[in-house]
């Protein structure tokens, strides 16, 4: 049987340093913003990565696209380990892994126009130049649903849907195999959103794309992802295919989150009943020990203060990191 | 139940560089007492000015509130002095914005901050004042209320601060509650406890409220009634029961389409409204959905819908009959 494995990430730790002193500097803790972290991407699959703020979600995708070297832990690309790669190597790898940024105010260069934007990873990458970047980028601007004609305009001429799917155009430039998609519709209005979904889903069949999917609405994610996985203060603690976590989420914050997820449906509203998570998420410096989530839990029992719990297969690609599921 | 606030043809326009921008354009609603009132829209559809408007929070120049009445306990807000409506906010009628870090001053404590609002509009001794800020810390789910009394806003966490805001906004017992977007800058979570927070508290202290957000979901629990806001205009409004069972404007038929729903079977396809918001400083001369209505008519495109009564209390502006089309 082929290998049908594009993204394996095997045991990942992301910590930054935290330092204090002024003369004398010295580390005093770590933020342990990915904590082992295993996970894996099947091709042409959407993992879809949820988690509130500041769980690491993005740190990840920061990590697999090596935007980020980890601190420890090894990710395979296509069978390859990329941490341990010399930098020529890298880059050349990182044709095929591309990033769409959750701000399109933010990442895209305002002094630049749209035609540079969208041509700069062909000028970085390949050998293409004059007339043949600009059919690419007519091409690019059509398969994205914006017009060639505003090829010559600057970001701020385009309004914030436009500028994702300019975002997105930069990123299909060089035919890419893999796109970390990092919230990319939470800037946008509420009428925008599913034209962006849309598109993704579109370009995804056409060119056999693999996307991690980040982002923090469930309803989102359960809508794109074929896969989903719920991280919570740096380690995941549930994954399986998508039907199965919406319908038999086993880990108490899964539950919890999908119970806050709110309807727009008064009638649906009324009767149903919701988990309200106690206290905020605690400060990923000074973790607690045992399980993470103990302190929110509504169901914590002593193991669960003291030990922590692995992640584990409970049912078919489903695995959950707590002790009582 | 009483009226306690209506908005009487509110126009509110911005003079800019790319021409006048009619940011609110003849707005007219009503909130009762003890009402939780939806303001529903996309960023730019006049929702956040509409509501400045309601404290006189609208920054002139460039802004200017042009025409209209905003009657509050019977009395024109447009027509006080600016001494009166410094006694109106914050006493009476209470704000809590959206991004709680650029509203709370970083250099004070949350105690001082709460406790200034407390001594300025209630006469109360430093003591008194003290003592009312822990119960109102308390109250909103803070946990520790003695130490954390003393903190300073950047050790609070978004939701925290945004926890903060709810028990400044509620210290003088006001009347009436703005909530500009409050749940925008936190995590789910943490926004079904804030919501519950602030429908659990006005129910038990009366207060009316108006939530302002652009996700539809969020306020299908917490109003009674909802007003549907596109380019500075309303174009539905009605009980949030009729408004999210029987949609009758185009955009908000659009709205309920285009996001996915949890409660619902997974579809394969979104339903997104075509084409993009519009540009309010050069809208089309008939109804401002036109290029991005799926319902449109010649009649559309050269004369702008009123709204119209579609049942007892849900109104559209729209000419079509959208329940016709076996919607």
């Amino acid at each position: 049987m082929e290998n049908n494995v594009l993204i394996d990430v095997k045991n990942v730790s992301m910590y930054f340093p935290i330092f204090k002193g002024l003369i004398r500097k010295h580390k005093i803790a770590d933020i342990k913003a990915v904590d082992r972290v295993d996970l894996s991407i099947d091709r042409g699959e959407t993992l879809g990565l949820v988690g509130e703020s500041g769980s690491g979600k993005t740190t990840l995708g920061r990590c697999i696209t090596q935007l980020l070297t980890p601190t420890s832990g090894e990710i395979f690309f296509e069978g390859v380990d990329i941490c341990k790669m010399k930098k020529e190597d890298l880059r050349l790898r990182r044709q095929g892994m591309q990033i769409i940024f959750q701000d399109p105010f933010d990442s895209l260069n305002p002094r630049m126009s749209a035609f540079k934007i969208v041509t700069e990873p062909l000028i970085v990458h390949t050998t293409t130049r004059g007339q043949g970047l600009v059919s690419r980028a007519v091409e690019l601007f059509r398969l994205v649903g914006l017009d060639p004609g505003m090829m010559n305009r600057y970001p701020h001429e385009f309004s914030g849907g436009q500028r994702q799917r300019l975002g997105i155009a930069r990123a299909l430039a060089i035919n890419p195999k893999f796109i970390v998609c990092d919230e990319p519709i939470s800037a946008l209005d509420v009428s925008i959103q599913a034209q962006i979904i849309n598109l993704l889903e579109d370009l995804q069949s056409k060119f056999d794309l693999t996307y991690l999917f980040i982002a923090h609405d469930l309803s989102v994610v359960r809508h794109i992802s074929h896969r989903v996985a719920v991280m919570y203060l740096g380690r995941i603690v549930e994954v399986a295919n998508r039907d199965d976590l919406y319908k038999f989420a086993r880990h108490p914050y899964t539950v919890a989150l999908l119970s806050a997820v709110p309807i727009p449906d008064p009638e649906v509203e009324a009767t149903r009943e919701r988990i309200i998570l106690k206290g905020d998420p605690p400060s990923p410096i000074n973790m607690p020990p045992g399980c993470n989530f103990h302190k929110r839990c509504s169901l914590c029992t002593d193991i669960c203060r003291k030990e922590a719990p692995r992640l584990r297969e409970i049912g078919h690609k489903h695995l959950v990191s707590c002790h009582l599921a | 139940m009483d009226s306690l606030l209506q908005i009487k043809d509110l126009r509110v326009y911005f003079h800019t560089d790319h021409g006048l921008v009619k940011a609110v354009d003849g707005i007219s609603y009503e909130l009762r007492e003890g009402e939780a009132l939806g303001i529903v829209g996309e960023s730019g559809c006049g929702k956040s000015v509409g509501a400045m408007s309601i404290l006189r929070l609208i920054p002139t120049p460039p802004g200017e509130i042009v025409s209209g009445a905003i009657i509050f306990k019977g009395k024109d807000i447009l027509k006080t002095t600016e001494d009166e409506i410094r006694n109106i906010r914050g006493n009476s009628i209470a704000m809590v914005f959206q991004e709680p870090m650029t509203s709370l001053n970083p250099v004070l404590t949350i105690g001082y901050q709460i406790c200034e609002a407390i001594a300025l509009h209630q006469n109360m001794t430093k003591t008194e004042a003290r003592q009312e800020t822990l119960k109102l810390l308390k109250m909103v789910g803070i946990s520790d209320a003695e130490r954390r009394i003393n903190d300073y806003p950047h050790q609070f966490s978004g939701g925290m601060r945004q926890r903060v805001m709810i028990a400044m906004a509620l210290s003088c017992n006001p009347k009436l509650i703005i909530a500009d977007e409050p749940t925008t800058a936190v995590d789910v979570t943490i926004q079904a406890q804030l919501l519950e927070i602030i429908k659990e508290l006005t129910t038990r202290l009366k207060t009316s409220v108006i939530i302002i957000t652009h996700n539809l979901g969020v306020v299908a629990r917490y109003v009674n009634r909802m007003v549907v806001m596109y380019a500075g205009r309303i174009v539905e409004s009605g009980t949030a029961h009729d408004v999210y069972s029987k949609p009758s404007h185009p955009y908000t038929v659009g709205l309920l389409a285009s996001v996915p729903r949890l409660d619902k079977p997974r579809d394969s396809r979104l339903i997104p409204i075509d084409g993009q918001p519009p540009n309010l400083a050069n809208l089309p001369p008939g109804c401002a959905f036109y290029p991005r209505c799926s319902f449109r008519m010649d009649k559309c495109s050269k004369e702008r819908p009123e709204l119209r009564p579609v049942e007892v209390g849900h109104f559209t502006a729209c000419f079509a009959d959208l329940n016709t089309y076996g919607k």
